[in-house]
């Protein structure tokens, strides 16, 4: 299908671009939200990132998805985006009583008790505190997590998408799903 | 970023193995499937699509200039080398001066204004390429 609308794009109907607002803004919004954790931001990043995209359509090779090229330009803008306004993002490391680096969890600190946890929340609130605890997630944590279980990527599909390594991808996405965990933990304690 | 997570977790990014880890991911990923956040500017889509427009006109007005720069910056060279020669063969040397007091000083201003007007198409054909309004 994105074939087709590439073709069409470039054969000068522009209109025919409306196709990949529709299919991938939600997504392409998701992942700029996670980096520069402000939806007015992440508006114009994945606007910026459509521009990008449709002036370099013609000279897209297929090589790869168009889905992946695609989000590769939204990562890309997004992280761009975040340094150039060099805005203080409040890690939730850095707040008091949420020391959570890695360093300070034992090994099963994302484990215990998970289970009993995740089962507790119940479905209507789960997508509720899930964006809650990714939005004070760290810039790059949460767009771990997003790319590896909503876009649900390889870590070679994320490594791809963000140019970390494959190993760093790995303790990225582990420090990111034991710091959930702890937030999840804490969201529950003060919203039971 | 240090790295002192176990190598079991490395491998997976992972927080535990076995049964009960592998319940704890699927339940994480089912969980994880939660997190799409549905862009909430309605017109977001017009929005984009009027922008798109304007870079298209915005683009289309630069390839215009582009081409009557080329024209232009074609039609000056001609000229400018056309009087060189013409200097050069001492049919267009005002009287009381010399070849030696006119040539070189147009020649370097000739080569001076080349180079300038080049640039500044370069810097037009880049500006189409990456389609930038600014």
């Amino acid at each position: 299908m994105d074939d087709l609308y590439i073709r069409k794009v470039c054969e000068g109907d522009t209109n025919a671009f409306r196709y990949f607002l529709k299919e991938y803004k939600d997504m392409a919004f998701s992942i700029a939200v996670s980096v520069v954790k402000d939806p007015f931001l992440a508006e114009e990043v994945v606007q910026d990132a459509f521009l990008k995209t449709f002036n370099g359509l013609p000279a897209f090779n297929k090589r790869s998805k168009f889905s992946t090229w695609f989000y590769r330009i939204v990562v890309n803008e997004s992280l761009m985006r975040l340094k150039r306004i060099k805005r203080e993002i409040v890690s939730f490391e850095g707040l008091p009583g949420h020391n959570l680096s890695g360093e300070d969890l034992p090994d099963n600190a994302g484990e215990t008790g998970n289970e009993g946890l995740l089962d507790s929340i119940r479905e209507e609130e789960q997508s509720r505190l899930i964006n809650k605890a990714l939005e004070r997630l760290d810039p790059r944590e949460s767009l771990a997590l997003r790319l590896f279980y909503l876009q649900e990527e390889s870590i070679k599909g994320v490594c791809e998408l963000t140019g970390w390594s494959e190993a760093n991808t790995k303790v990225i996405l582990f420090r990111a799903r034991r710091n959930m965990f702890a937030l999840l933990r804490t969201a529950m304690k003060t919203n039971p | 970023m240090p790295d002192e997570e176990p190598n079991n977790h490395k491998k997976t990014g992972r927080t535990g193995d076995g049964p009960a880890g592998d319940a704890s991911e699927k339940r994480f990923a089912g969980l994880m499937k939660n997190s799409l956040l549905p862009m909430p500017f309605s017109n977001f889509e017009d929005d984009t699509m009027w922008k798109i427009e304007q870079n298209l006109r915005h683009r289309k007005n630069i390839f215009k200039d582009l081409k009557l720069s080329g024209l232009f910056f074609g039609l000056g060279t001609s000229f400018g080398l056309l009087i060189n020669t013409l200097l050069l063969r001492n049919q267009l040397l005002p009287p009381g001066f010399s070849p030696g007091q006119l040539v070189l000083p147009f020649q370097l201003l000739f080569v001076l204004f080349v180079i300038l007007q080049l640039e500044k198409i370069v810097r037009l054909a880049i500006k189409m390429k990456t389609g930038s309004g600014n």
